[in-house]
């Protein structure tokens, strides 16, 4: 939470002032409980799991021992893989992204309480192991700190871009790839729009919950989403023309 | 068969796009999907921004190699938890 304004791609030079101005609302408020006044866009059944940050303190005991036990490797584990190449294509590197699933984990033990048995145990995950990214690794890693703004600017300035690619990138091409070219390309976005496309496209989240793992507003989902696949496209259409497919 | 493709673009072109997203990430309600699933029929544009969404959609999900989590990871998860317990 603390990190969340280093976190943030948005800046002056964001193209949408609208969702900047919804980002301030929702990321600007002050104090470590912020979790628990989500308003407007988030709200659902899901909500007390998921909004129960992991940083928050429980003093209720809500399970024994042994139902914590359960809970763990019946409903937590099994995500590790999902959990693993999610924190590898944050990270890029394969000790880092042990540590980072080995810690969040442990943090998701540790809070076990805020948990409800039976809910979405995975979102719930992908959110404390994108907050542990923040906070713990992303000051060490190799990712620069901010959105490339030139790369925003120059494609959101191009009056043509969507025409351009549009009528450039063809299916064909897009099937002859192999998966180290699509890999670069979603690897070379900024992290926040890389972070978007993998657990929509990747783990399959709705807006609804990565709305929640993200802690933005459901609208500012969609138009990061947006940015992101344009981006992307644009990425797979040099590879396309540079491999001359 | 090309008769709405002016400028490669089609009258609606911004709210059709933001319906495409909608449609393949399943979150349009039933009314925007039957109104893109019709209007992709008669609009080339965006029959052919379809075809090209859902492919990038689907080569991110078929071709991206997934790695294997670490052997001892969950054993060294798990240990430690059993400390903590
Ligand atoms: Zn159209």
């Amino acid at each position: 939470m603390i990190e969340n304004e280093d976190w943030e791609p948005t800046g002056q030079n964001y193209s949408d002032d609208e969702d900047r101005s919804e980002e301030n609302r929702y990321t600007n408020k002050s104090g470590e409980d912020d979790d628990n006044d989500d308003s407007g866009d988030t709200n659902d059944s899901d909500e007390d799991q998921l909004a129960d940050a992991p940083e928050g303190e429980v003093t209720v005991e809500r399970y024994s021992e042994r139902q914590k036990m359960r809970i763990f490797d019946g409903e937590f584990l099994p995500h590790i893989d999902a959990m693993y190449n999610f924190a590898f294509r944050l990270t890029f590197d394969e000790d880092d992204a042990k540590d980072l699933v080995q810690e969040t984990y442990l943090k998701a033990f540790r809070f076990i309480n805020s948990f409800e048995e039976g809910t979405n145990a995975k979102a719930w995950l992908f959110r404390i192991l994108k907050n542990s990214f923040i906070n713990d690794y992303r000051k060490k890693s190799k990712e620069p700190a901010k959105v490339d703004y030139n790369d925003v600017e120059s494609y959101y300035n191009s009056e043509d871009a969507q025409v351009e690619m549009t009528t450039d990138l063809r299916v064909e091409s897009l099937r002859d790839m192999i998966g180290d070219e699509v890999s670069n390309a979603l690897n070379s976005l900024a992290v926040d729009f890389r972070t978007v496309i993998i657990l929509c496209d990747l783990e399959g989240f709705t807006y609804e919950e990565m709305a929640k793992i993200l802690d933005i507003p459901i609208g500012t989902v969609r138009s990061r989403l947006h940015r992101a696949r344009n981006l992307l496209k644009d990425k797979l259409r040099s590879y396309a023309q540079s491999m001359g497919y | 068969m090309e008769k709405t493709d002016n400028q490669g673009c089609c009258s609606e072109h911004d709210r059709c796009l933001e319906i495409l997203q909608l449609v393949l990430d399943g979150e349009a309600s039933d009314t925007e999907k039957e109104y893109y699933m019709h209007h992709i029929e008669e609009c080339m544009p965006c029959y052919r921004n379809y075809n090209i969404e859902s492919e990038i959609r689907n080569i991110l999900r078929s071709k991206l190699e997934k790695k294997p989590v670490p052997t001892d990871l969950v054993t060294v998860i798990r240990s430690k938890v059993n400390e903590t317990a």
